[in-house]
C-alpha cells in the first residue's frame, strides 16, 4: 500500500514537468528563424501556395492559440501530424522508438556486463596491477568520444575483418540474429563508455563498503567470499551505481543521435535531426515529449530501486 | 548527341565492357539462359535475376505520391521512375520518346495534345490503363491547387480542358499554346497510378502508389527504405532486371561507403572526397555528369548586382578551374553554363567568355563604380559542402577587392532569398537541373522566375524564352533559341555558375551495369540497372 502511494506520487510529480517540457520546447521552437510553411511547399512553391501552407497548417494562429490546440490533443494522445510526411507522429515514434530503445537497452547491457565484474574486483583486488589497469582503461574510455570509438570498430571489425556488419538496423521480426548482430557495433559503441563510467562507480562503492563492520562481521561468521562480496557488499553498493546507471540511460538517449548517423541508423534521433532541419514541429514537439516521458520514468525506476536495495528509503 | 558517352568509369579493375550481341552466337546465349537458373540473357550479357540491387543514396523520400509537395528534384526520384512509368519517356540525353502514350499530336497551334496510349498495359494491382485513367490522374493533381509541388502546378497550369476520345486515346484542350507539355510528362508530371491509387482524399502518405513501372513496392518506410520487387509483368518485359531494389536513404556519406565495403549495399552514391578512398577499397567508381551545376543565384535588384559590369568583374574573379580541382575531385568540371557537357545545349565556346583574370575584375569593379571594393551578402546554407566551397570563393574575391559577407541558415531556409523582403543579395547552391532545357532558363533567369528573385538580366531573356516556349521539342529552330538564351545569360551574367555536378556511385568491379548518365533528371534512371552474376 506504501509502494503504491509512493508510485502514485512519484507519477503525479511528472505532469507539471510534462507541462513545462512541451511549453518550453513549444517556445523555443517558435523563437527559432525559420518558416516551416516554405519548406512544406516545397523547393520552388509559388508565395501563394506558401501562404497556402501556412494557413492550412495553423501557422498563421497567435502563438497561444497554436499551443492551447497542441496541448489540448495531445492530452487526447494526439501528437499531431507530421508536416513533411504527413503521417501520425504517434506512429513515426513508434516505428523509430524500438531501433533507440534497441541501442540504449544494448548498450546498458553491455555497460552493466562489464562494469559490475571489473569494478567488483578491482575494488577486491585494490591497488593490484589489475586495479590500476582497470583506472586506466575506463580513464580512456571516459575521454574517448562516441563518434571515435565507433568508427574504429567499423573500420577494425567490419571493414578489415569483416566480422559484423557496419551499418544498418534490421527489425527483430524481420530477421532476429540480423538484429542481433547489426546491433554489437552500436551498442558497443555508447556501451564502452557506460562501462567505463560505472567500473570507476561501483569500484568506489565497493571500496567503501567493504571497510564498513557489518562486512568484516559477516566475514568473522565465516560467510563465503561470494556471499560477502555480492550479497552484502554489491547489493548495499547498488545505490550510487544506479544513480550514475540513471544519467548514462538519460546521456544515451542524446548520444544515440550521433550513433544513428556513424550506423546509419533511422532512430528517433536522426527523425529529430530531419525534423529540425525541414522545422517539422509536430514531430519536434512530438520527440521531445516522448524523450521527456522516458527520461521520467528511467527517474521513477530509479527512485524506486532505492527502495529496494534500502528500505530506510521507503519507511521515509 | 548520347550521354551515355560522358560516363567515366574507373577503379582497381576499370569498367566493365558489355560484350557485343552476335547474332550468330545469339542461339547459344538463349539456350544458355534456358539451362542457368537465375542468370539470364539480355542485351549479349548475362545478369543475375535472382539478386536485390541495394542502393544506399544521400537523399530519401517522404510520402510516394508524385503529387505531394516533397516528392520533387530533391528527392530521390529512382524509387518513383522505378515504380510509375511517364505518359512521355525523355530518353537519356531529355528527347521526348514514347512512354505510356505510344504517340502523340500537337495541334491547333500547341493549344491540344492528343495522346494515343499503349495497349496491354496494366498496373501492379491489375488494372488496365485507359485514357479515363490518364485522364482521372490529371484532374486529381488540378484539384490539389497549391496543395501539390511547384513543378505540378507549373506542368497543369494550362490545362482547361481533356477529352476521352476513345480506350486510348485523349485530348488535352490548353489555355494558351504550350510547346513543353511533352517534357511535363516525361517527368513527374507524367507519372500515372492506377485507379485504385486515386480514392477521396489520397494524397501524400494516405496515397498507395501503384503504378506500371518494372518494379512494384512492397513496403515503404518514410525517409528510411523503400524495398520493391520486380513487375514480371511488365509491358517491356523483365529485361534481365534484379529480382528486388532496395532504396535506402543514409545522408552520412562514410555511412554509405562502410555499406557497401561491408556489403549491406552494392551500390552507394558517394561523396567526390571520397572517390579515392573508394578506389583504395578495391571499388570501381562511375562519375555521371549531369545537367546540374554549382550556382550563384543573383539578386539583379541589389544597386552592385545591377550592374553588369560588377557582376562581369565576379565572374572574371573566380578561378573556376582551381575550385573544380580542389573542391570536385574529379567529378566536376568549371563551367559558365548550366548543361552538361553532354548536353545538346552545351555551347563548349561560352566557356572562353569569362576567364580567370583577378586584374581584369579590378578593372571592371572600377569601370563600375566600385573602385574601393564592394560587400556583398551571400546567404550561405549551413553544410560542410556550401561552407568550404563559399570559403574558396570568399578568398578568390576578396583579392579583387569584393567582400563576401556570410548570412547563414540550414538548407530547408534558401527561400527566404527569393520571398519578399529578399534576404541577402547572392545564393549559392546545387542547381539541380529539370526535364525540359528552357524550364531552366524560365526558373533560373527569365522575370519571375523561381530562383530569380526581382529582376532580370537583360530584357532579350524573357523574349527569347517566351519565343522558344512556342516551338514543339523537335524543332530544329528550338535548340538554337536555347543556345541564344543561353549565349545571352552567360553574357549578361544573368546567373554566375562554377562547375558541374555528377552522380558519383561506387560497387564492387563489375557487379553493375546500366547505369547510364540520365541527363533529364538530377537522379539517374535504375531502371534499367543490371546486376552480373555471382554479385550479390
Amino acid at each position: 500500500m506504501i509502494a503504491f502511494g509512493y508510485f502514485g506520487r512519484r507519477v503525479a510529480s511528472t505532469i507539471p514537468m510534462l507541462v513545462l517540457v512541451g511549453l518550453i520546447t513549444f517556445l523555443m521552437l517558435h523563437l527559432t528563424p525559420g518558416d516551416p510553411a516554405a519548406v512544406v511547399a516545397g523547393e520552388n512553391a509559388s508565395l501563394e501556395a506558401i501562404e497556402d501552407a501556412r494557413h492550412r497548417l495553423g501557422l498563421d494562429q497567435p502563438f497561444v492559440v497554436q499551443f492551447v490546440r497542441w496541448f489540448s490533443a495531445v492530452l487526447s494522445g494526439d501528437l499531431g501530424i507530421s508536416f513533411t510526411s504527413g503521417k501520425p507522429v504517434t506512429e513515426l515514434i513508434f516505428d523509430r522508438m524500438p531501433i533507440t530503445l534497441s541501442l540504449t537497452a544494448g548498450a546498458t547491457l553491455i555497460g552493466l556486463f562489464l562494469a559490475i565484474p571489473l569494478g567488483v574486483f578491482a575494488a577486491v583486488q585494490r591497488g593490484s596491477w589489475l586495479d590500476r589497469g582497470t583506472i586506466l582503461v575506463t580513464s580512456l574510455g571516459i575521454a574517448a568520444p562516441e563518434f571515435f570509438i565507433g568508427l574504429l570498430l567499423v573500420l577494425v571489425v567490419a571493414l578489415e575483418f569483416g566480422w559484423l556488419p557496419a551499418t544498418g538496423y534490421v527489425p527483430f521480426a524481420e530477421n532476429p540474429l540480423e538484429w542481433a548482430l547489426r546491433l554489437i557495433l552500436p551498442s558497443l559503441t555508447l556501451g564502452v563508455g557506460i562501462a567505463a563510467e560505472l567500473t570507476r562507480q561501483v569500484r568506489g562503492a565497493m571500496i567503501d563498503v567493504l571497510s564498513r563492520d557489518y562486512i568484516q562481521t559477516a566475514r568473522a561468521k565465516g560467510l563465503s567470499a561470494f556471499s560477502v562480496i555480492i550479497k552484502h557488499g554489491l547489493k548495499n553498493a547498488a545505490i550510487p551505481v544506479i544513480t550514475v546507471l540513471g544519467l548514462q540511460i538519460r546521456r544515451l538517449l542524446g548520444g544515440t543521435v550521433i550513433i544513428e548517423q556513424i550506423f546509419a541508423m533511422n532512430g528517433v534521433g536522426s527523425l529529430a535531426v530531419r525534423a529540425v532541419f525541414h522545422r517539422d514541429l509536430p514531430v519536434l514537439l512530438g520527440v521531445a515529449l516522448t524523450t521527456a516521458v522516458v527520461v521520467l520514468v528511467v527517474n521513477l525506476l530509479v527512485d524506486l530501486s532505492y527502495s529496494y536495495f534500502d528500505p530506510k528509503v521507503r519507511a521515509g | 548527341m548520347d550521354g551515355v558517352s560522358k560516363q567515366r568509369c574507373n577503379g582497381a579493375a576499370g569498367g566493365r565492357r558489355r560484350a557485343p550481341f552476335r547474332p550468330g552466337l545469339g542461339w547459344l546465349a538463349i539456350v544458355l539462359g534456358l539451362f542457368v537458373a537465375g542468370p539470364v540473357v539480355a542485351q549479349g550479357a548475362a545478369t543475375n535475376t535472382t539478386a536485390t540491387l541495394i542502393y544506399y543514396d544521400a537523399v530519401g523520400n517522404e510520402t510516394l505520391d508524385p503529387a505531394e509537395t516533397q516528392s520533387q528534384s530533391s528527392f530521390s526520384q529512382e524509387v518513383f521512375l522505378a515504380l510509375f512509368d511517364t505518359l512521355v519517356r525523355l530518353d537519356a540525353a531529355g528527347n521526348p520518346k514514347p512512354g505510356l502514350a505510344e504517340s502523340w499530336r500537337i495541334g491547333d497551334g500547341l493549344t491540344t495534345l492528343t495522346l494515343s496510349l499503349r495497349r496491354g498495359v496494366r498496373f501492379h494491382d491489375g488494372a488496365e490503363l485507359t485514357a479515363e485513367v490518364v485522364k482521372r490522374n490529371t484532374e486529381r493533381i488540378i484539384a490539389l491547387g497549391t496543395r501539390t509541388s511547384g513543378t505540378m502546378v507549373e506542368a497543369f497550369r494550362s490545362v482547361a480542358t481533356i477529352e476521352i476520345l476513345g480506350a486510348h486515346e485523349l485530348k488535352l484542350m490548353l489555355k494558351n499554346p504550350n510547346g513543353q507539355m511533352l517534357y511535363h510528362f516525361g517527368s513527374i508530371a507524367g507519372m500515372v497510378a492506377s485507379p485504385a491509387s486515386l480514392t477521396e482524399g489520397a494524397y501524400g502518405a494516405n496515397f498507395k502508389p501503384i503504378g506500371t513501372g518494372p518494379y512494384r513496392l512492397k513496403s515503404f518506410e518514410s525517409n528510411v527504405r523503400t524495398v520493391l520487387s520486380r513487375n514480371d509483368d511488365y509491358w517491356a518485359g523483365p529485361q534481365g532486371r534484379p529480382a528486388g531494389f532496395e532504396h535506402h536513404y543514409v545522408p552520412d556519406g562514410r555511412a554509405r561507403l562502410n555499406a557497401l565495403r561491408s556489403g549491406q549495399a552494392n551500390i552507394a552514391l558517394i561523396e567526390p572526397r571520397q572517390i579515392a578512398e573508394a578506389k583504395g577499397a578495391g571499388l570501381q567508381v562511375q562519375i555521371n555528369e549531369k545537367n546540374s551545376v554549382w550556382d550563384i543565384y543573383v539578386n539583379l535588384s541589389r544597386p552592385q548586382l545591377g550592374n553588369l559590369k560588377f557582376r562581369q568583374a565576379m565572374m572574371h574573379a573566380i578561378d573556376r578551374q582551381a575550385l573544380a580541382e580542389a573542391l570536385s575531385f574529379g567529378s566536376g568540371t568549371p563551367t559558365v553554363q548550366f548543361f552538361a557537357r553532354s548536353s545538346p545545349v552545351y555551347d563548349p565556346a561560352l566557356e572562353n567568355r569569362y576567364p580567370y583574370d583577378p586584374a581584369k575584375a579590378r578593372a571592371l569593379l572600377a569601370e563600375a563604380g566600385f573602385k574601393d571594393g564592394a560587400e556583398v551578402a551571400h546567404l550561405l546554407l549551413n553544410t560542410t559542402e556550401y561552407r568550404t566551397l563559399a570559403e574558396a570563393l570568399q578568398a578568390m574575391l576578396a583579392e579583387v577587392g569584393i567582400k563576401l559577407k556570410f548570412d547563414v541558415v540550414d538548407a530547408s531556409q534558401f527561400v527566404v532569398f527569393r520571398r519578399p523582403p529578399t534576404r541577402a543579395d547572392i545564393l549559392m547552391a546545387r542547381w539541380g537541373g529539370r526535364p525540359d532545357p528552357l524550364q531552366v532558363f524560365q526558373e533560373l533567369v527569365s522575370t519571375g522566375g523561381s530562383f530569380n528573385p526581382v529582376s532580370v538580366a537583360t530584357p532579350e531573356i524573357d523574349q527569347l524564352i517566351e519565343k522558344a516556349r512556342g516551338m514543339v521539342p523537335d524543332d530544329p529552330e528550338r535548340l538554337k533559341l536555347l543556345r541564344a538564351i543561353a549565349k545571352v545569360s552567360v553574357e549578361f551574367v544573368a546567373n554566375i555558375p562554377l562547375m558541374s555536378r555528377s552522380n558519383v556511385y561506387a560497387y564492387r568491379p563489375g557487379c553493375i551495369s546500366g547505369l547510364d548518365p540520365y541527363l533529364p533528371q538530377g537522379d539517374d534512371r535504375f531502371n534499367d540497372v543490371k546486376m552480373a552474376p555471382g554479385c550479390k
